[in-house]
């Protein structure tokens, strides 16, 4: 039986997701985090983007969109497992975390 | 470059709500760029089609009338207008669905990442055919506005006497003489020793 879903974090789930999960470049400054989520330890990819696209607005210059040294991303479980109590439109089994991300050598 | 993952601070409820609004935007940022574009597309070829026919209808038909160069300006002007339209649709139909290609399968992205990247290139597409098609636009209603406004050819008469030629613009005729406008000044010719007359390209 999948843990019921639940909006939880704990201090530890972002100490095993930084020790487990791998990360990839991809282009236009995209990261794509991966590993088991710390709760259901399901595996997920997240993808970690610096800009988006909207309506409306002025338009980030590419610099401003570049990746910084050294920042930090709220990761949410997005796997497609089934977790009882799940409201509409959401993904995942609840379980979030903050990572933190630092690049060497720019 | 190497690129370290460390654990952060304990996030709060906001930080969750912040995550999970980016999240649903990366997920739908596809779908949203493609629907955006095909109704930039659908709207501005409205405004190219509203133009192109007002400029049909009410247009000069006969540019063989305009002073030089002008004939060449509308030319030129219809030339620009031209390629920035055949940009700027390209753009928008790149945009709206994406550029047909036949990708290695060891070089794709993976999913998460192939929809945002394509978005992103999306949306640049998008902006370049929105810009570019309000030029083709701009150059489309110059060009029918100079073929409106433009200068009408002067008609040129040279007349033949018996005492040499004069060419030029005639601007008036009475008391047995023509006033002709000539390249050296205004010329007062006597009718009475005009021989032959005709109307000219150049002088």
């Amino acid at each position: 039986m999948p843990d019921p879903y639940a909006e939880v974090t704990e201090e530890k789930y972002a100490t095993v997701a930084a020790a487990l999960f791998s990360v990839t470049r991809h282009p236009l400054g995209t990261l794509l985090l991966s590993g088991p989520c710390p709760r259901c330890s399901v595996t997920i990819a997240v993808p970690v983007v610096t800009s988006i696209f909207k309506s409306g607005g002025t338009n980030v210059s590419e610099d401003e969109s570049s990746l910084t040294t050294k920042r930090y991303e709220t990761i949410v479980c997005n796997c497609e497992e089934v977790h009882p109590g799940r409201p509409e439109g959401l993904s995942g089994c609840g379980a979030y975390w903050q990572l933190e991300i630092v690049e060497d050598g720019q | 470059m190497t690129i370290r993952l460390g654990p952060g601070p304990v996030p709060s409820r906001t930080d969750l709500l912040r995550a999970q609004q980016r999240d649903s935007l990366v997920l739908s940022e596809l779908t949203r760029v493609r629907a955006a574009a095909a109704s930039w597309r659908t709207g501005l070829a409205g405004l190219l089609a509203s133009i192109t026919g007002f400029g049909l209808i009410r247009g000069r038909a006969d540019f063989t009338t305009m002073a030089k160069p002008w004939p060449a300006v509308v030319g030129v002007l219809l030339a620009l207008s031209i390629t920035f339209g055949g940009i700027g649709a390209f753009s928008l139909m790149r945009a709206a669905g994406g550029r047909p290609s036949v990708a290695n399968i060891r070089d794709l992205e993976p999913a998460p990442v192939m929809g945002h990247v394509e978005a992103l290139f999306s949306a640049k597409a998008l902006r370049r055919g929105i810009w570019t098609t309000l030029v083709c636009a701009l150059f489309l209603i110059t060009s029918v506005a100079v073929s409106w406004y433009g200068p009408a050819k002067v008609t040129l008469f040279e007349v033949r006497l018996d005492s040499g030629r004069a060419c030029g613009t005639p601007l008036f005729l009475g008391n047995g003489a023509l006033l002709v406008r000539t390249s050296t000044g205004d010329r007062f010719v006597n009718l009475m020793e005009v021989r032959a007359m005709q109307v000219v390209g150049s002088c």
